[in-house]
């Protein structure tokens, strides 16, 4: 799963080649599926909004092959700012249609007890870290998502964000340590 | 920053709290579960299993389809080697073609229902006849009959008896079809009508003295009056009169039988009233013409 994008893969892709644009988007559209649920979240109960942002996020990333074999920039790095535009624009277009959608208020619910199945226990745990999640900074939001939701290292998320891989290991870091506190302060009955 | 995750990291105390969280970021990008001590981690795992979940079902042909045919141009033939996949993509977003194909069956069916509402009054001298004939028969075969009534009408006019006899009878003919009682009871009055100024006693040409008879029919045929003189009337008049008389009456006067024609139409319009008190009327006049 953290293997990178073969470069030699991409350029047969871009060159038209049907075999490697089927194994492209084998490799890449699991991880945008994930990407695009971890930044819009569920939207009505389900990720089929975030499912369609991640088509869209496929077919853009397509059309652009020969774009990106002239830019010469990593290819995680080309796909993954495709699909922060596209998140970004379906955030707007959620916003603008209608002003509740992506506030996480109807989400906080700490007094929500986990339900007696494992599922429900987990799916609780979910939400409740997408909720803490949108309190910390862009940058580590980003950084968890990519590491953790894509599954990508730390090298390739620092090539993404354009920072070191060290930079990314501080960040993320600092990350963990703010989801903690958040954690600890917003689930005292769980944790206990 | 690390201080709140002190308790976790026992074995590992040679890691730096950076390469910890550096590698448990890593485990739980490969789907790990988190230790069950760290609830952090154990909510990142639940969180990365609920992002992951169904990831493999959702569209993933879908996916390959719309590229198969958005970039079937540049990327190539990629939709060749999916063609059931590609139909379903195509067929989700409807081609032009399919708009213009709905825009001709509407056109059609506009036209349809135009020609339908407008054969529905059509005459037999219409070019929509044969629709009517097709789309009404009912109303085709009453046409049909009024058509026949108004010749034989003309016919009279003109003192061509013989003929109009003849129309009369295709009148009684073509009467048969039609089922609607009211449009039978009205075509039946009509018939009679021209039955009578048929049998206009002494007065071959029915223009001429016609006129007077003709209102006074109208008017009472309810009191059945002149019904009685007309019935052996017609055998009399009907030979002796074409021959000779109604060819050179009709010329001097042309005048007279159009005053007459256009109150025509008025026993259409009238004989329902008549009709209806009159169920006895077909009845002579089936027995004249037998």
């Amino acid at each position: 799963m953290t293997t990178a994008i073969q470069p030699e893969l991409v350029r047969r892709a871009a060159d038209g080649d049907p075999m490697a644009v089927s194994a492209l988007l084998t490799d890449v559209r699991p991880r945008l599926v994930r990407y695009c649920r971890a930044r819009l979240g569920r939207i009505g109960g389900a990720y089929t909004t975030a499912d369609d942002v991640a088509q869209e996020v496929c077919l853009a990333v397509l059309k652009a092959l020969p774009r990106y074999r002239e830019q010469g920039k990593p290819f995680a790095a080309f796909v993954f700012a495709v699909a922060a535009h596209k998140v970004a624009d379906a955030q707007r277009a959620a916003v603008r249609d209608s002003a509740v959608t992506m506030t996480d208020t109807p989400l906080e619910r700490p007094d929500a007890a986990p339900g007696p199945e494992q599922q429900a226990v987990a799916t609780d745990l979910a939400r409740r870290l997408s909720v803490l999640l949108r309190r910390l900074p862009n940058v580590q939001r980003e950084i968890i998502i990519l590491r953790v939701a894509v599954g990508l290292t730390a090298e390739e998320v620092g090539t993404i964000l354009g920072m070191s891989a060290a930079a990314v290991r501080v960040a993320q870091s600092r990350a963990l340590a703010r989801l903690r506190t958040l954690a600890g302060s917003g689930l005292d009955e769980v944790a206990a | 920053m690390s201080s709140g995750h002190g308790p976790d990291g026992g074995e590992e105390l040679d890691l730096t709290p950076v390469t910890r969280d550096d590698l448990l970021l890593d485990a739980l990008g490969r789907g790990e579960e988190g230790t069950d001590d760290d609830t952090l981690a154990s909510m990142l795992a639940a969180w990365q299993a609920d992002l992951t979940a169904d990831v493999d079902g959702v569209g993933a042909s879908s996916v390959l389809l719309a590229v198969g045919t958005d970039t079937d141009r540049r990327v190539g033939r990629v939709g060749g080697d999916l063609p059931a996949a590609a139909g379903r993509a195509r067929s989700r977003r409807p081609g032009p073609w399919v708009l213009r194909l709905a825009a001709a069956v509407a056109a059609v069916m506009v036209l349809a229902t135009g020609l339908g509402v407008g054969s529905r009054n059509a005459g037999p001298t219409s070019p929509l006849w044969s629709l009517t004939k097709v789309l009404h028969p009912e109303q085709a075969a009453v046409r049909t009959v009024e058509d026949t009534i108004g010749r034989a009408r003309e016919a009279v006019a003109a003192g061509r008896l013989d003929e109009a006899r003849q129309l009369v009878d295709q009148a009684q003919r073509e009467l048969v079809p039609v089922t609607d009682p009211a449009d039978v009871t009205r075509l039946r009055a009509e018939i009679d009508a021209v039955l009578r100024d048929l049998a206009a006693p002494g007065c071959p040409t029915w223009p001429q003295c016609a006129t007077p008879p003709a209102l006074t029919p109208a008017a009472s045929t309810t009191t059945g009056s002149p019904r009685g003189t007309p019935s052996p009337a017609p055998p009399a008049t009907r030979p002796a009169s074409p021959p000779a008389e109604p060819t050179s009456r009709t010329d001097p006067l042309p005048s007279l039988p159009r005053l007459p024609l256009p109150p025509a139409p008025s026993p259409s319009v009238l004989s329902p009233l008549p009709g209806l008190p009159l169920p006895g009327l077909p009845l002579p006049t089936g027995g004249l013409l037998d």
